[in-house]
């Protein structure tokens, strides 16, 4: 595990170049449901869709390992794939483009995001557009290095203790403590990112 | 020095940091469904596989196009299909865990064991083991189900015979859709499928077989008998007996418990109903002949991923405007007045 989740990647892709099967696993468990979510919003939360667009998309990315120079996160660079596949999906399908325009693109919840930073603004977000704010956090962590997101998740849903999480990842408590103050700033960056820069608040 | 000191949101100020805030309204990611991912996950694997295999090829192809000499060429070849190994045949897949999530393992001939998660590929010759809480449905790649029960080690010997060295596995395969019976082999003896649904468990020394529906041939210290539907064979060195044993009940329970999830979207009403008698042990008798006729055209929608059969029945049957009380072994099915509103 490094600080920077590029050099994880390119180590990983190496791993499966070199027909390393628990490479192929990490892979897999790794970034398959992030990609799932990321093309089910893209196409109407068609499942049967979702899963013929991921599919063909790793199919595509796995034939073309050699293509990934670690300049993108993995994540990123297997989200070009899915792109592609979504719109020759619906070409395919003689369809004009998915049914419904991505939420994080609405005005709305941009300014429901960008209003995050205010207290009184939580209640706003709480009550009516929860569910939209509550897909951003989704999709921010899935974004992240995946060591990021699963630390952020382990703290903050299973309320794992820093101590359980240095055995979980098999590191030291300093080492722990460092990367989930990294997680921290990633996710607080990356969230205020989609939310217009304009997330804030105490540490 | 405390974790809880060391935190960088310490205690109490959790309440007021964005971040935890933020995790919180939205909790755990959705994942998608498990018998998806298997899916995808076959697909993706023997696509990488492929690609392996052409990549090492690959250079052989350059080589022989540009080298002067052919010898170069061959010698190239030669070197490089071995720089990456064939993958070992696939011969199932890891459909459902029940129990612990880490508690099964895959353990290739000569390498340490491996954690395996729902949807990894169990290859030729390699033991698939379960923990003391865990039970495991695989999927063969010829379509029957096999499940492992707790405490179980099972190896894949071919694609039609199963080593089975402690523990217990059942069969449900469907003699339509699959082309060799198979064969479990036990330290104490040797189980040859002649019919669908049955059970396999090894006691220490002794061997049990317990069949559900069609027959085994059980061989075992020189003798060959034949155990029929509802009945049990035990062996323990020269001896043998034969008793009875229901097709429904507590017997089953733990088949039931790791039973594949039935994919609902699109699947009529009756192939619902036969797959929920299947898992059961139970037959299906309609109240009459209208009620039989329109189960077949009931076109059903959503999920009861995460049902046990008969949460399965519970929760679609009143959507579709159907009733279903038991006789004994028998689920009888009857049509109601109108469907309710609810969707599964």
């Amino acid at each position: 595990m490094t600080q920077d989740g590029r050099v994880d990647d390119q180590a990983l892709v190496k791993r499966m170049r070199a027909g390393e099967e628990q490479a192929f696993e990490e892979f897999f468990e790794g970034y398959f449901p992030a990609l799932y979510r990321f093309v089910l919003a893209r196409c109407g939360r068609d499942a049967s869709a979702a899963e013929e667009i991921v599919q063909a998309a790793l199919c595509r990315a796995v034939a073309k390992l050699e293509t990934y120079r670690g300049e993108a996160m993995l994540f990123t660079w297997l989200c070009t794939f899915c792109r592609h596949e979504v719109s020759a999906y619906y070409r395919r399908e003689q369809r004009s483009g998915p049914p419904h325009a991505l939420v994080e693109d609405a005005p709305e919840v941009r300014a429901a995001l960008e209003s995050l930073a205010h207290e009184d603004a939580w209640r706003a977000a709480e009550d009516g557009r929860r569910d939209e704010v509550a897909r951003l956090v989704q999709v921010t962590l899935d974004h992240l290095p995946l060591h990021y997101g699963r630390v952020l998740e382990w703290k903050y849903l299973e309320g794992l203790p820093v101590k359980e999480i240095a055995q979980r990842l098999q590191v030291g408590l300093k080492a722990a403590e460092s990367l989930l103050t990294r997680a921290r700033e990633a996710f607080r960056d990356g969230f205020g990112a989609v939310s217009g820069g304009t997330f804030g608040g105490g540490s | 020095m405390s974790d809880e000191r060391d935190d960088p949101t310490p205690l109490g100020a959790e309440a007021h940091d964005p971040v935890a805030r933020l995790l919180r309204l939205a909790g755990p990611r959705p994942a998608p469904p498990a018998e998806l991912a298997a899916r995808v996950r076959a697909s993706v694997h023997a696509e990488w596989r492929r690609s392996l295999r052409r990549r090492s090829a690959a250079p052989w192809a350059f080589g022989l196009a540009l080298a002067a000499s052919i010898l170069l060429a061959l010698s190239v070849s030669r070197r490089h299909p071995a720089a990456i190994p064939e993958a070992p045949r696939s011969v199932a897949l890891l459909e459902r865990i029940a129990g612990s999530p880490t508690g099964v393992w895959l353990l290739p001939d000569g390498s340490a064991r491996q954690p395996a998660r729902p949807g990894a590929s169990v290859p030729l010759g390699v033991a698939v083991e379960t923990g003391s809480d865990t039970r495991v449905a695989l999927r063969l790649t010829d379509g029957p189900s096999v499940r492992v029960d707790s405490g179980s080690r099972l190896r894949m010997v071919d694609p039609a015979t199963l080593e089975l060295s402690h523990g217990a596995l059942y069969v449900d395969s469907d003699p339509d859709h699959h082309a060799a019976p198979l064969v479990v082999r036990t330290p104490q003896g040797i189980a040859r499928e002649r019919g669908t649904q049955f059970e396999v468990r090894v006691l220490g020394p002794a061997m049990r077989v317990r069949v559900r529906e069609g027959q085994v041939q059980l061989e075992a210290g020189g003798r060959s008998e034949q155990a029929e539907a509802g009945e049990e064979l035990r062996t323990e060195g020269a001896s043998l007996t034969r008793g009875r044993v229901p097709g429904a009940g507590r017997e089953w329970s733990w088949v039931l418990e790791v039973a594949p999830p039935f994919g609902l979207e699109g699947r009529t009403l009756a192939e619902l109903l036969r797959w929920a008698c299947r898992e059961n042990g139970w037959r299906l008798r309609y109240a009459d002949s209208p009620s039989e006729t329109a189960a077949g055209d009931v076109v059903l929608h959503g999920s009861v991923e995460g049902l046990s059969p008969q949460e399965a029945l519970a929760a679609v049957l009143p959507t579709v405007g159907y009733a279903e009380h038991r006789d004994g072994d028998i689920l009888v099915l009857s049509r109601t007045e109108r469907p309710e509103a609810a969707k599964p």
